[in-house]
């Protein structure tokens, strides 16, 4: 997820390939989706628009270059650095998690709150949005390929899983039901276990299974795919996804005191000698 | 989930993998489209194969039109989904999951839901036959 109409200088860069430019059409949308019926859909959307409508104000800021530079001057973030952003967003949200069950006791009030508030934002954001784009864009060209496929097997199974678990909390995540210490101990134990779950999940898929997309797809799908996920990112979040979503975790941090990043720079320690290697 | 935990026959599609209903559907037409068909591919009516430990009925079978292309394999008035998540055949990942709006449930032969306690159940008003759309 990445914010279309943020300037391309302030998003984030990707260190390595250089950044895709936009063109106009997106045929290639969603043709790894089942059956193509999500290309029709977004295809005709984005072409109606084509950079303009769609992605705001950037061509209207320079209207005497825009037709000849209207490639060049379009760029779209790279889909594997929106993913990444977005698995930046679930590391937050684990956090979230983590600190809520350390909160429990002193204060249960706000650590039911901030479970089920994370809990909404997980299941908004990463499993009906980001979980999506995996499932509908990333794999399904690598198991064409027959890459990665045992990989891919436990990921899609941990989204289940994960699915699942958020649900619970949904139900569970209340004072009241909290009260009773099975159901307690249920949430308790379901947070931890999905914590634990998706920290090797997201870095696995950061350093095996993105990559590995990135280098099976040629440069106009992955431009293609780029497009698609500003333009759905756009349409379930509003025209600053990123930044809107962010808003609503830091909320949380801020209600759990953990929004200063600063607290958790670890405290200076002496230095120690290192032996010499023999 | 295991389907032999499900305890009634479902149906189930090529592979053997399980066939879902989107309960925003409501024996109507197809409401899962864009990201919401990337966990949930619809069945298109196309070289699948439907069956339910020979339970299935071809007098159900059906199809609707997807708004955004082709025609979706519809039972009882069902549009039917399958899971991306459901990897291995004998597993039902996306029995009562609610995603994407709506809950998920596997489908009798006889063209019922199975809807887990305490999850919402189907509107029982809706439409006992087939609407325009079906063919």
């Amino acid at each position: 997820m990445t914010d279309p109409n943020v300037p391309r200088s302030r998003r984030s860069q990707p260190s390595g390939p250089k950044r895709l430019t936009r063109r106009a059409a997106l045929t290639a949308i969603g043709a790894t989706l089942a059956g193509g019926a999500i290309a029709g859909r977004l295809g005709t959307a984005a072409l109606s628009g084509t950079v303009r409508s769609a992605f705001g104000q950037r061509a209207d800021s320079r209207p005497s270059r825009a037709v000849l530079t209207a490639e060049t001057d379009t760029t779209v973030t790279p889909p594997d650095t929106t993913l990444m952003n977005e698995h930046g967003l679930l590391i937050r949200l684990l956090l979230c998690y983590d600190q809520a069950l350390h909160s429990l006791d002193g204060d249960p009030g706000t650590a039911v709150t901030v479970i089920h508030e994370t809990a909404e934002l997980v299941h908004d954001v990463i499993e009906n949005f980001h979980e999506a784009l995996e499932e509908g864009y990333v794999f399904p060209p690598l198991l064409a390929a027959r890459q990665h496929v045992a990989t891919i097997d436990t990921l899609l199974l941990q989204h289940a899983r994960g699915r699942l678990v958020t649900q619970m909390l949904l139900a569970d995540a209340t004072t009241a039901k909290l009260h009773d210490t099975s159901v307690r101990s249920r949430v308790v134990d379901s947070v931890k276990a999905f914590v634990r779950m998706y920290e090797p999940h997201e870095a696995r898929e950061d350093t095996v299974v993105f990559p590995a997309y990135r280098a099976s797809r040629t440069s106009e799908q992955l431009q293609s795919d780029g497009e698609a996920f500003d333009q759905l990112a756009t349409e379930a979040f509003g025209p600053t996804p990123l930044s809107t979503v962010v808003a609503q975790v830091a909320n949380i941090e801020r209600s759990l005191g953990i929004a200063n990043l600063g607290q958790f720079t670890v405290a200076a320690v002496a230095p120690v000698a290192v032996p010499p290697t023999q | 989930m295991y389907l032999s935990q499900v305890n009634t026959a479902v149906l189930v599609g090529n592979r053997e993998l399980p066939l879902y209903i989107f309960l925003p559907d409501d024996r109507r037409q197809v409401t899962c489209m864009s990201l919401c068909a990337a966990s949930w591919p619809p069945v298109y009516a196309r070289g699948q194969k439907i069956a339910a430990g020979g339970g299935a009925k071809a007098s159900l079978l059906r199809s609707d039109r997807d708004p955004t292309g082709g025609r979706v394999v519809t039972y009882n008035g069902w549009p039917l989904y399958t899971y991306r998540d459901d990897t291995q055949p004998g597993k039902a990942e996306g029995q009562g999951v609610d995603l994407d709006g709506g809950y998920w449930y596997l489908l009798r032969p006889n063209g019922t839901p199975v809807v887990p306690n305490g999850l919402p159940a189907p509107n029982t008003t809706s439409p006992t036959t087939t609407n325009a759309n079906n063919t």
